[in-house]
């Protein structure tokens, strides 16, 4: 296990070298920061002064080898906009993210499992037809939609819930829930069809024939099983929900990492740019090392295999 | 007994979710401003942009300030008046302090100027004029000697904040810019970044009457939907910017209100005078035809499409009435705003005429650029442009793009004929940066390559004249030659739409798009 994590760190940094190169040649081709950092009325030699102290003077290739350098010592460079540490900026937003993203996954986790299982146990029932139709609504409804919708529902008219920000249990509801939808739909939908398809497998017929109590041939033996391929998929979905959830966190004016993504997209902040996205193949790393390892927890086939 | 065990946590995750009461029972309510953005730094001289500026200025002041009118008013300096066309001299007010104990004097005044004008990070530069020296003579009276004759000079100086030099000597930079303290009406509490700013009001602030609120939440909200929802249920008491068609939502609404005035943001469209016909760039013009000539060099054609924009539908239908006719690049709040241009007349019978006099009968082919995501309706204005010079035969492709896309794009010459914004209180400004070719501090906006060197002498002439009535007789020329050349189409100043709620009395929005809790009052 510990050669295997160790290689893992070996790939991560081979990971991290490549996304900084295609980060770096996508931004440097695709414009110039200056036109959008200096305010519209700045005379040219205010733009060109502001270029040298930047550093964008330079020619790109020695522009990227003196990111490498600065990099290796743990630096990635200042923010252009906000004049801060680029790293320091993102960081600063991962804990909103985090909080978002967990209680996001809870809601659908937790929601997800027994409706699923519900729904595989009764197939073809109210209950069953309800739950895949329920779910091609949380799929395909768009999440900016979904936002403003809530917002209008349960925080204007209703006056239930706050509409925006970040603080208390309260306001992390309607942002939690929005994003939780589609998720919920997905897992209920992979649950259920993973459930279907074991159920009709010759240790679950075994189980039941020694007298295995219904409840725990579906708990114990069948979900247990179809959680195999779920962690993977629901892994990718932590990754990409922490990477940014960028629409719902501008719509519920959240101060997540997707934010401060979309922000510097939007101006063009190249150091902050750069550092998002290490700090997303990081996070992607992680969640695949940890599905990795929950997977040899839930198939000991993989532990023994060795 | 696992499922039970499941529900019951769901049942408990969502009653946490309702029992929590939504807003907080504090005694007295704060003052909740809501912005589109946060500020992207809290240093005074960085990040040069509406809503940084807007946020700072709650805490830091300038030696001039403009009312809500962008008049010229004293604020850290009193007075002031010329000794000759180079010397400026200001009279400081005396006794005021920094919210550090720090005091305010002609030796800060010399010491926030430099910094302004020399900091790396500065984009204020410009806003600095060029000095032989600044003399603190004594403790409240500053002597500004400047290399050349400068007339806008207060306007300019309006832009640099007055920072305690002591304690942004002492300060490391990541504290600097992300803390304030200045000697505006509030003082800084705390930043939480894409969150919140919280301010009290400073009780010894040198002017009066104090700010109504006591204590102001400044709270970054981008999304308008989202901003103006948290409006109506009463979350925030004020915001900047509330979308066309959020207005009625607004006004509907019992406990709110909305504010609007013109801003002195100028919408308008440019051609490129410079490439000889259409092809690869940067010999050619990519957005013509390739080898075909360059139609918006011959000043028929672009006086044919002034005629054939119909400015006034584009202000009724596409802006929904949330726009106002512009004549010229300056608004009428601004310096050498020339009252006598008028907009050209929609008259597609003259438009025809001009084209094929110009020896386009039958129209065109070319490409119109437009930024999608900069001003407001940008894109649609554009295609109504198109639509509407279809009329005379122009067959235009809209291409649309986000801005950090279109301005590089412009920036390179790559346009032919595009549309954008504009706004600034600066005549001098205007003119150096769109109708001068590109060199040192002038062009950066001359984005069709527009050159005149004998009007250009005269700007220089305009720009450097102390006596005022002089120097507007020759602004006023140099503007009336400026817009007879077409190369610029003014179309329309866009609206500043503010929300207030009904705790605030009779709240305007600002032709400056700022947004100050100090301004507004209390209603009761």
């Amino acid at each position: 296990m510990g050669l295997y994590i160790l290689r893992r760190i070996y790939q991560a940094l081979v990971v991290f070298f490549v996304v900084t190169a295609i980060v770096f040649s996508i931004l440097h081709i695709s414009g110039d920061p200056l036109a959008l950092l200096m305010p519209p009325d700045a005379p040219p030699s205010d733009v060109e002064d502001m270029r040298r102290t930047l550093g964008l003077d330079k020619p790109l290739i020695v522009q990227y080898g003196l990111f490498l350098k600065s990099a290796a010592q743990g630096n990635l460079g200042v923010s252009y906009h906000h004049g801060q540490p680029a790293l320091k900026l993102v960081l600063e937003r991962l804990p909103a993210s985090l909080e978002l993203v967990i209680t996001t996954m809870v809601i659908s986790l937790v929601l997800a499992m027994p409706i699923g299982v519900w729904a595989a146990s009764r197939r073809g029932t109210f209950v069953d037809r309800a739950s895949l139709l329920g779910s091609l609504i949380g799929i395909s409804a768009p999440p900016f939609w979904i936002g403003i919708a809530f917002i209008l529902i349960f925080s204007v008219e209703l006056r239930w819930l706050p509409s925006s920000g970040r603080g208390t249990w309260a306001h992390l509801v309607l942002p939690a829930t929005s994003l939780a939808l589609y998720r919920l739909a997905l897992f209920i939908r992979l649950i259920r069809a993973g459930m279907l398809d074991i159920m009709t497998m010759d240790f679950i017929r075994t189980a039941r024939s020694k007298g295995v109590s219904e409840q725990k041939v579906i708990y114990k033996h069948a979900l247990k099983n179809t959680l195999i391929p779920f962690v993977t998929i629901a892994g990718m979905q932590m990754g990409s929900l922490l990477a940014g959830a960028i629409v719902t966190e501008k719509v519920f004016a959240w101060p997540g990492m997707g934010r401060l993504f979309l922000e510097s997209i939007g101006v063009m902040d190249f150091p902050v740019i750069i550092a998002w996205a290490l700090v997303t193949a990081t996070i992607f790393l992680t969640v695949n090392l940890a599905v990795d390892i929950v997977y040899v927890w839930l198939d000991p086939r993989i532990r023994h295999e060795k | 007994m696992k499922k039970i065990s499941y529900f019951g946590f769901v049942l408990v995750f969502l009653f946490l979710g309702w029992s929590i009461p939504p807003t907080g029972l504090a005694a007295e309510k704060p003052l909740v401003v809501g912005f589109e953005g946060d500020a992207a730094t809290l240093d005074p001289h960085a990040r040069n942009e509406t809503t940084t500026t807007t946020i700072q200025r709650h805490t830091y002041e300038q030696l001039i300030s403009l009312d809500a009118n962008l008049k010229i008013q004293p604020d850290l300096a009193e007075s002031w008046k010329l000794i000759d066309d180079n010397t400026w001299e200001f009279k400081l007010r005396k006794g005021v302090k920094f919210h550090n104990g720090e005091p305010f004097n002609a030796a800060v005044a010399k010491y926030s100027l430099e910094r302004c004008k020399t900091h790396p990070k500065s984009q204020y530069k410009y806003m600095v004029p060029d000095y032989k020296e600044i003399v603190a003579v004594d403790e409240y009276t500053l002597r500004y000697v400047t290399k050349t004759p400068t007339p806008e000079l207060l306007i300019m100086l309006e832009s640099v904040s007055m920072v305690p030099p002591k304690y942004f000597t002492d300060t490391e930079y990541g504290k600097l810019a992300t803390t304030m303290v200045g000697t505006g009406p509030y003082k800084f509490v705390e930043w939480v970044k894409y969150d919140h700013i919280t301010l009290v009001r400073n009780e010894n602030w040198h002017r009066s009457p104090k700010p109504d609120f006591e204590k102001v939440i400044l709270r970054p909200i981008p999304e308008n939907a989202t901003r103006v929802a948290a409006l109506i249920t009463g979350e925030i008491d004020a915001c900047w910017g509330v979308s066309i068609p959020d207005i009625p939502r607004v006004e509907k609404n019992k406990n709110t209100y909305v504010s609007r005035c013109p801003s002195q943001r100028v919408i308008y469209v440019m051609f490129d005078l410079h490439s000889e016909k259409g092809g690869p760039a940067p010999n050619a013009q990519p957005g013509l035809p390739a080898g075909k000539p360059n139609p918006f060099k011959d000043i028929r054609v672009r006086k044919a499409i002034a005629h054939a924009i119909n400015a006034d539908d584009i202000i009724k239908f596409v802006m929904e009435g949330s726009a106002y006719p512009a004549s010229q690049m300056v608004s009428s709040y601004a310096t050498g705003f020339n009252p006598a241009i008028k907009r050209p007349k929609y008259d597609l019978a003259l438009a025809k005429k001009l084209l094929a006099e110009a020896g386009y009968p039958n129209g065109f082919e070319a490409n119109i650029d437009t930024p999608n995501d900069r001003y407001i309706n940008d894109q649609q204005v554009t295609e109504a442009i198109g639509a509407q010079l279809a009329k005379i035969g122009l067959r235009l492709k809209v291409v649309a793009t986000p801005k950090a896309v279109f301005f590089p794009k412009v920036d390179r010459y790559e346009s032919p004929f595009f549309l954008a914004g504009w706004g600034t209180l600066s005549w001098q400004g205007t003119m150096n940066g769109f109708f001068r070719e590109k060199k040192g501090s002038y062009g950066r906006t001359n984005r069709g390559r527009f050159s005149d060197p004998e009007l250009g002498k005269k700007m220089d002439v305009a720009n450097s004249i102390m006596d005022d009535a002089k120097r507007e007789k020759l602004r006023d020329e140099i503007s009336a030659k400026i817009y007879a050349t077409y190369y610029v189409i003014p179309l329309y100043y866009q609206e500043n739409v503010f929300g207030f709620s009904r705790r605030i009395k009779n709240a305007k929005a600002r032709v400056d798009e700022r947004l100050f809790a100090h301004e507004l009052k209390k209603a009761e």
